[in-house]
């Protein structure tokens, strides 16, 4: 079959018109998690660092998933223009739909702690670079509060958080599954 | 539906170009209620032609003293004290609930009915008032004209006198008679208009030899080979419109000098002594000394041009760019941003609408095709006179660009409007080019592939027009429109 020039154009603009519909569509970030970034008045040793705020910010997000850079770039927010000395804290509240032991990994540049309903899971004190600490908890159903604290030092950062019920598929922090369901904010 | 005639769908479509164009250009034109970019030069200068005070400037006056006349017309400042604008040229503060209404008004009415402009002139060009309608679609919806022309600033006016010289150019050319003395006087009016605005407008001299050519041809048919006659035949069009230029480009200095008599607190700009005592003596109204003003004001004009600074891409903040980033929309400028009570940044934000650029500069490189096939392959051209049309506006588009290159003084993005303007031209005639049998026949495939393409033009423009209007962005919608990197979008955070 031979397309004719007018049917080639028409072909064109349904292939361009669909790309710029996925495009400019609306989309709502699901707030699921609330992150409070601090940037440090000075430098940042470690995550008992005390804090000493020279400017906060309040973002809700929807998954914990900062890509490794030299500077803070949020998985769907894109740069949040932070890039030395900040600390972030993330909270979350989490319905367990099936209960069982659950996983958490924290793949972080540099350090972080992890805890929740107030029993610490996990931590990484100082810097490094971007390396996985898993943090292993029995849940029941129910709602449960999580917790972490990540500071980024000096030079590259990156921090992605994923869970997993045991046996299960693996879902970043902030994405609800079968398994277990984020409730938004604002509650 | 395509057997009505063009009379009937020629002001029918204009009338629809003209209704979306008060709804993109001209609804609530006066917000924000802040000053942005050049207004608060433009501004502080119209404020003192109403007021009756001298100043010096780096533009010609008629785009000025259009803005003022809006103020004039409407006064919705009466009884407020403005007195601050005598003795400054940049205003920082406004006099509490200062209205926009009178200031932005002319700027923003011409570039409303520079969309009714283009849409003629398309139609002149390509003689299908279906894809003139459609073409003009990309003026009503980009979101960089829509911005800077809602503004008292320059270009609102000076784009309508060009494309209003334009749409005359390409009226006559496309009739190819010969030449009444009143349309060379019209089309150098509104050159001389757009002149007396901004003098970028010189381009649009580049119309002057072709309209010549099309009279002589229709008056001598093949007249190279009697350069005298020709010569003689159009030496009184070339009197006629340098005196059409003259005189509205004289007018509307005559209107500045007579208009700024008194002096504000010793503030003389670049005023030789004699005339200083011009001034002292209440003498600036005499034509006599018309001569004087006006070498005085050059002066000006030059000096002030030779302390704008150049373009330093490394300099943090700068938001100048080179010609060629233009073409793709490099780089946008944010006039203005603040936080609002959601904790969203509203901006006006200079962006453009990227189907309509990227449409514009793709027709330009398939007219370089065109032009380069015919030159260089010797592809046949049925239509000659579209064909002829095409490398003039190609040449225009390109010698603007050129000439901006050589220009040594810091250049914006909307310095690039006047060729974009000649580039939706472009693109109304190469598309007739491409599928010159299939708009003749109606073909449904064609005509709904314009129907696609002009969706897209709108959808991109609605998704961009928080930039244009004001609209509040959260950090992650705005990163959703940070498309290309050299754009250089930067959110507020």
């Amino acid at each position: 079959m031979r397309l004719s020039r007018g049917q080639i154009f028409f072909a064109a603009m349904c292939l361009s018109s669909i790309l710029v519909i996925n495009t400019v569509r609306p989309r709502q970030i699901a707030p699921n998690i609330k992150a409070v970034l601090t940037k440090q008045d000075g430098s940042i040793a470690n995550i008992d660092t005390p804090r000493k705020a020279s400017t906060t910010k309040n973002y809700l997000l929807d998954v914990v998933e900062f890509q490794n850079s030299n500077t803070l770039i949020h998985k769907t927010m894109g740069p949040l223009g932070f890039t030395n000395d900040f600390f972030i804290d993330f909270e979350a509240e989490l319905e367990v739909l099936e209960a069982g032991m659950y996983t958490f990994n924290v793949a972080s540049d540099d350090g972080f702690r992890l805890w929740v309903d107030d029993k610490q899971l996990a931590e990484w004190l100082g810097d490094r670079p971007v390396a996985t600490t898993p943090g292993k908890i029995a849940l029941d159903k129910g709602r449960h509060k999580l917790r972490l604290s990540y500071f980024q030092g000096y030079g590259n950062l990156g921090l992605k958080v994923t869970y997993n019920k045991e046996g299960s598929s693996s879902y970043r922090l902030g994405e609800s599954s079968a398994q277990l369901e984020f409730i938004p904010y604002p509650r | 539906m395509f057997s009505l005639s063009n009379r009937f769908w020629v002001p029918l479509y204009l009338s629809v170009t003209l209704l979306i164009g008060w709804f993109t250009y001209v609804r609530d034109y006066d917000q924000p209620p802040y000053l942005f970019w050049d207004e608060n030069y433009h501004i502080a200068s119209a404020q003192k032609y109403l007021d009756g005070i001298f100043f010096q400037e780096p533009h010609p006056p008629l785009g000025k003293l259009l803005i003022a006349l809006g103020e004039y017309l409407v006064q919705p400042n009466v009884g407020k004290d403005v007195t601050s604008f005598h003795s400054t040229d940049h205003i920082k503060t406004l006099p509490e609930k200062y209205s926009f209404k009178g200031m932005r008004l002319v700027p923003t009415v011409m570039a409303w009915l520079t969309g009714g402009l283009l849409f003629l002139a398309l139609y002149f060009a390509i003689q299908n008032p279906h894809l003139a309608f459609a073409v003009g679609f990309f003026y009503n919806f980009d979101t960089a004209l829509v911005l800077h022309s809602r503004s008292a600033m320059l270009e609102g006016s000076q784009l309508f006198f060009l494309i209003g010289s334009t749409a005359l150019f390409l009226y006559l050319y496309q009739r190819a008679r010969a030449v009444a003395w009143w349309h060379y006087l019209l089309f150098s009016l509104l050159v001389g208009a757009a002149l007396a605005v901004k003098v970028n407008s010189t381009i649009i001299f580049l119309l002057f030899p072709v309209l010549a050519f099309v009279d002589l041809r229709a008056r001598l048919g093949e007249f190279h080979h009697y350069p005298a006659t020709a010569l003689r035949t159009i030496l009184p069009s070339v009197l006629i419109s340098l005196v059409g230029m003259g005189a509205v480009f004289l007018s509307a200095w005559i209107i500045h000098f007579q208009l700024g008599t008194k002096v504000v607190q010793d503030r003389y700009y670049g005023a030789s002594p004699a005339y200083k005592e011009l001034l002292a003596k209440g003498e600036t109204k005499s034509y006599k000394n018309l001569p004087l003003m006006l070498e005085d004001s050059y002066k000006y004009f030059a000096n002030y041009q030779k302390g704008v600074p150049k373009l330093d891409v490394c300099k943090s903040g700068e938001n100048g760019s080179y010609p060629v980033g233009w073409t793709v929309g490099i780089k946008s400028i944010n006039y203005r941003w603040e936080k609002n009570k959601e904790g969203n940044v509203q901006y006006l934000y200079l962006q453009s609408n990227p189907i309509v650029w990227f449409s514009a500069l793709g027709a330009v490189i398939l007219g370089v095709v065109l032009v380069g096939s015919r030159l260089f392959f010797g592809l046949a051209v049925k239509d000659q006179r579209s064909f002829w049309l095409i490398v003039l506006l190609l040449i225009t588009y390109l010698g603007y660009l050129t000439t901006m290159m050589q220009v040594d003084r810091v250049m914006y993005l909307y310095h690039y409007f006047i060729p974009l303007l000649f580039a939706f031209i472009l693109f109304g005639l190469i598309f007739k080019q491409l599928f010159e049998r299939e708009l003749l026949e109606h073909n449904p495939w064609v005509y709904a592939g314009l129907v696609l393409l002009v969706g897209q033009v709108i959808a991109v423009f609605i998704f961009f027009s928080p930039f244009s209007y004001y609209n509040g962005l959260s950090t992650a919608d705005f990163w959703r429109r940070a498309w290309i990197s050299g754009w250089k979008l930067e959110p507020i955070l």
